[in-house]
């Protein structure tokens, strides 16, 4: 599947699946969590992906920076109506949020994208 | 044989590139949250960088010695029950002796194909993790995948391992994580990669 990337000026704020899987997600227990979730206030999203949920993010420098240990400190896992699994990847890139990229193990176009309740948070 | 098996060793010794794999699938069945500090995921060595090494040549010859080397195992699969029964004659000792020479020389066939093998089909289908400002300036893309390439190749060669597996290479001093899959069709996926550094 062919991933068109599109920048997006303004930037637009977060689309409620969005909000929640990352509220979902930073809700785990990780270093850095308490800062990356106040983040989730004033993130905007800076490009989206026209065939997959994937989108970039823009975080205000007045929000405090999180120190994590990995650049994707939580991830989450969901099967998609075949069975095959998605991957929700959390990156953060020098202390503020950078991306959720969510993608199928064969990088297939997603099917159905999963209710958050399914979401395995790790 | 024993020619082809010294070009076999070169070859993979020319072939490495960086490499620190690991297993997301535990022993005891759950998944591994942080594969590098899980303790009974699999765990190889990190290799010496050779990222630029160009092997096309190698490959193709491999590949001919492959086939050749897979011939000659076929044909004494074939002829070998009959040197068996032949044996017979000479008792179960010398059947007993005959088996073991057939298992090891089986076993010598595998290990030099295996090192031949042709390569399994990679696919890398991650323009997100190309986009502009995923990596430092002066890292190439193209060089990327193709030290990930070389790295899931080497993997393969060396280790049965399969599902989803993590690796690391080295490209011009930055390292890059990359998520590959093996799909039920054998093909390996790479699902993603990035720099390591937060």
């Amino acid at each position: 599947m062919k991933h068109i990337i599109k920048d997006l000026v303004p930037h637009r704020p977060l689309k409620e699946f969005e909000y929640d899987v990352l509220e979902s997600m930073l809700s785990h227990n990780f270093q850095g969590q308490t800062e990356l979730f106040k983040q989730l206030d004033g993130v905007k999203v800076s490009s989206e992906c026209k065939t997959c949920p994937t989108v970039e993010f823009v975080v205000p420098s007045s929000y405090p920076k999180a120190e994590v240990k990995h650049r994707i400190p939580v991830e989450a896992v969901a099967e998609d109506s075949d069975g095959v699994k998605i991957h929700f990847l959390v990156h953060v890139v020098n202390g503020y949020l950078f991306e959720l990229e969510v993608f199928r193990e064969d990088s297939e176009r997603i099917l159905k994208i999963p209710d958050i309740d399914s979401l395995l948070v790790f | 044989m024993a020619a082809a098996a010294a070009f076999g060793a070169f070859a993979a010794l020319a072939s490495s590139s960086a490499l620190s794999i690991v297993s997301r699938a535990l022993p005891d069945g759950s998944i591994c949250p942080d594969p590098p500090n899980c303790e009974g995921s699999i765990k190889l060595p990190t290799e010496t960088v050779t990222v630029n090494t160009n092997l096309g040549l190698f490959r193709g010859i491999g590949k001919i010695l492959s086939k050749a080397i897979g011939a000659i195992g076929r044909w004494l699969q074939k002829i070998w029950p009959r040197i068996l029964s032949g044996l017979k004659k000479f008792g179960a000792v010398a059947k007993a002796g005959g088996k073991a020479l057939w298992e090891t020389s089986k076993s010598a066939v595998n290990k030099i194909k295996n090192i031949f093998r042709g390569d399994p089909k990679i696919t890398i289908n991650t323009e997100h993790a190309a986009r502009p400002g995923h990596f430092p300036n002066g890292i190439d893309v193209s060089q990327v995948e193709g030290a990930i390439t070389k790295s899931v190749n080497s993997v393969i060669r060396r280790t049965n391992i399969s599902g989803e597996f993590w690796g690391r290479v080295n490209v011009n001093g930055t390292i890059i994580e990359y998520r590959a899959f093996t799909l039920p069709n054998g093909t390996i996926n790479v699902g993603t990669y990035y720099p390591i550094v937060p």
